[in-house]
């Protein structure tokens, strides 16, 4: 499954050079910077790729997550600061919202 | 208040720092100074009494210079650098003889032939009186310049509260930029110039400058809060946050005001149309304000919020805009009223809000149909927690083609005609229809999701 999420992000990151003067870096593997500090793009691609990896988790995977949203998250927490932290939060939304339709 | 009489006021604040930025340190005396100079160059080149350009970003001279061009009775239309064609327009719409541009150690001056100058411009002008424009769309769409004279304003911000070191965050052509600037001035407070308009940049000129006051939209400060700017830099001088021009959600203010208890949270109501009113926020819930100024008075009308008062717009700059029969102003807002508070819920018409900068569906449709294969499109809002709105579109085809497919044709088509805020960040193929059986476009993606 980690593999798949990694797959379609890294996907959705790379739909956004279409739109981008210059191709996001991501020479560094999970380790390469996003969004925040030193971070290589800006709020609006950040949300476009976010809708991206929804609608892949949807018709991928047929599951419903919302990304967007991270008010339940502590204040400390960055999500988006790299790829690697990117991944490892879509895992925890996709592991919650298969959690509560098992529940169902 | 008379331009002569504000500046004396000015001055008084002497050596105090009236502006200050990587640029340097501008005391109330050099910004007098620098203004006296420009309005003497201003003379002997003939631009008075006339409507006036003046295109540039936040900076000492830049400030300086819209002053003179108010000390010599120039009502001053407002344009952040953009294309020479769409500057051209804007000059050719607000009726301006001249065009200063800025950016310059020298003074710039272009002179335009046989302006066609507006009626409400021309009042102005023909009593003497400077004023401003502000154009409430810039590169999203037709520009829509709103007529103000400058005399209420300087009224309203020589009782204003008290910013002390304020940050510069909002746009130079945008209203709430220049109420900026004259609550700074006009309290004797100090007007701070940042580099760049991000998160980051907010975050380093309040460490590095000692801000006291930011006067941001709640999308900056979402996005401020979620990068850690404010856990990143010392934000200790900070003591009050403006907020407004936009929608917010009241967990993302609660979460501000969990990172950030020592600061006062204040929720501000503002258009083109008539400034930022002086509201006070209800305790406990920011998002209802009351207006305590006697100078001005609103009330809820079949929903939508009236207001009027002394900074109420003069018209626009092609008709006298909507007012009631009792002056008015009829904003189109949705709100709410509940003892003697109000709440605004939205906007009536389409507009997309996409991070505090509007973007017309129409526009927008207008170069997606341009696309291979499109038959018909519908543009709307699609709610964010990050920015508010993004724009959303839902396409219609003549042959069937894969989502994945249209996607990259579709970014290939945009790519570099579009802003980035008009892009469409939400994509669909819809197999019905796009518009109501009186073939009016159905705007509301809950309509379109039943579609």
């Amino acid at each position: 499954m980690f593999n798949q999420v990694k797959a379609l992000t890294e996907s959705a990151v790379r739909q956004q050079d279409l739109l981008l003067g210059t191709p996001i870096d991501l020479s560094r593997g999970e380790d390469s910077r996003l969004y925040g500090v030193d971070g290589s793009i800006d709020s609006l691609t950040l949300v476009s790729i976010i809708v991206d990896v929804e609608e892949k988790l949807r018709s991928q995977l047929g599951v419903e997550v919302r990304l967007a949203d991270t008010t339940d998250l502590p204040e400390s927490a960055t999500p988006f600061a790299t790829l690697g932290t990117l991944i490892a939060y879509i895992m925890d939304r996709l592991s919650a919202a298969q959690a509560s339709v098992q529940a169902v | 208040m008379q331009v002569a009489a504000f500046l004396a006021h000015l001055k008084s604040a002497g050596s105090q720092p009236a502006i200050v930025s990587d640029e340097g340190r501008f005391t109330y005396d050099q910004l007098h100074a620098q203004i006296s100079v420009y309005s003497a160059e201003l003379a002997a080149k003939s631009v008075s009494d006339s409507c006036v350009l003046l295109v540039d970003n936040y900076s000492f001279n830049s400030v300086c210079m819209l002053f003179a061009l108010w000390l010599r009775n120039n009502v001053v239309a407002l344009s952040v650098p953009k294309g020479e064609e769409q500057l051209a327009q804007l000059a050719g719409a607000a009726g301006a003889r001249f065009s200063v541009i800025g950016g310059t150690p020298e003074l710039v001056v272009v002179q335009h032939a046989n302006p066609v100058v507006p009626p409400t411009v021309d009042g102005l002008l023909s009593r003497h009186q400077p004023g401003f424009i502000v154009f409430s769309s810039g590169s999203t769409g037709p520009a829509k310049g709103v007529v103000h004279s400058i005399a209420p304003f300087f009224e309203r911000y020589l009782n204003a509260e008290h910013c002390g070191a304020i940050l510069a965050f909002l746009l130079f052509d945008h209203i709430g930029g220049l109420v900026t600037v004259l609550q700074a001035l006009a309290t004797h407070g100090t007007l701070i110039l940042p580099n760049e308009r991000s998160p980051q940049e907010v975050g380093r000129c309040i460490e590095s400058f000692n801000v006291q006051t930011l006067h941001v939209s709640p999308t900056l400060l979402n996005l401020a809060t979620i990068t850690g700017v404010f856990q990143k830099w010392d934000t200790s001088s900070l003591q009050r946050i403006y907020f407004g021009s936009e929608p917010s959600s009241p967990e993302s203010i609660q979460r501000i005001a969990n990172v950030m208890p020592h600061v006062q949270l204040q929720q501000l109501y503002g258009m083109s149309e008539i400034g930022v009113l002086p509201c006070r926020s209800k305790a406990g819930d920011s998002a209802w304000m009351k207006i305590e100024d006697p100078n001005y008075s609103l009330r809820v009308v079949d929903g939508i919020l009236h207001v009027r008062g002394a900074t109420n717009m003069l018209g626009y700059l092609a008709s006298a805009g909507d007012l009631s029969s009792d002056g008015y102003l009829i904003t189109h807002d949705l709100a709410e009223e509940h003892e003697g508070y109000f709440r605004v819920t939205g906007r009536a018409v389409d507009l997309i809000n996409v991070g505090g900068k509007k973007v017309f569906p129409s526009h927008v449709e207008s170069v997606l149909m341009g696309l291979e294969n499109v038959s018909d499109v519908v543009v709307y809002a699609q709610p964010n927690p990050l920015l508010g709105q993004i724009v959303a579109a839902r396409f219609t085809l003549f042959e069937p083609e894969s989502l994945e497919a249209f996607k990259v044709r579709l970014y290939q088509h945009v790519r570099g005609v579009l802003a980035q805020e008009q892009l469409p960040r939400v994509v669909s193929i819809a197999e019905t229809p796009l518009y109501t059986s009186r073939f009016k476009k159905m705007r509301h993606p809950g309509v379109l999701a039943q579609s």
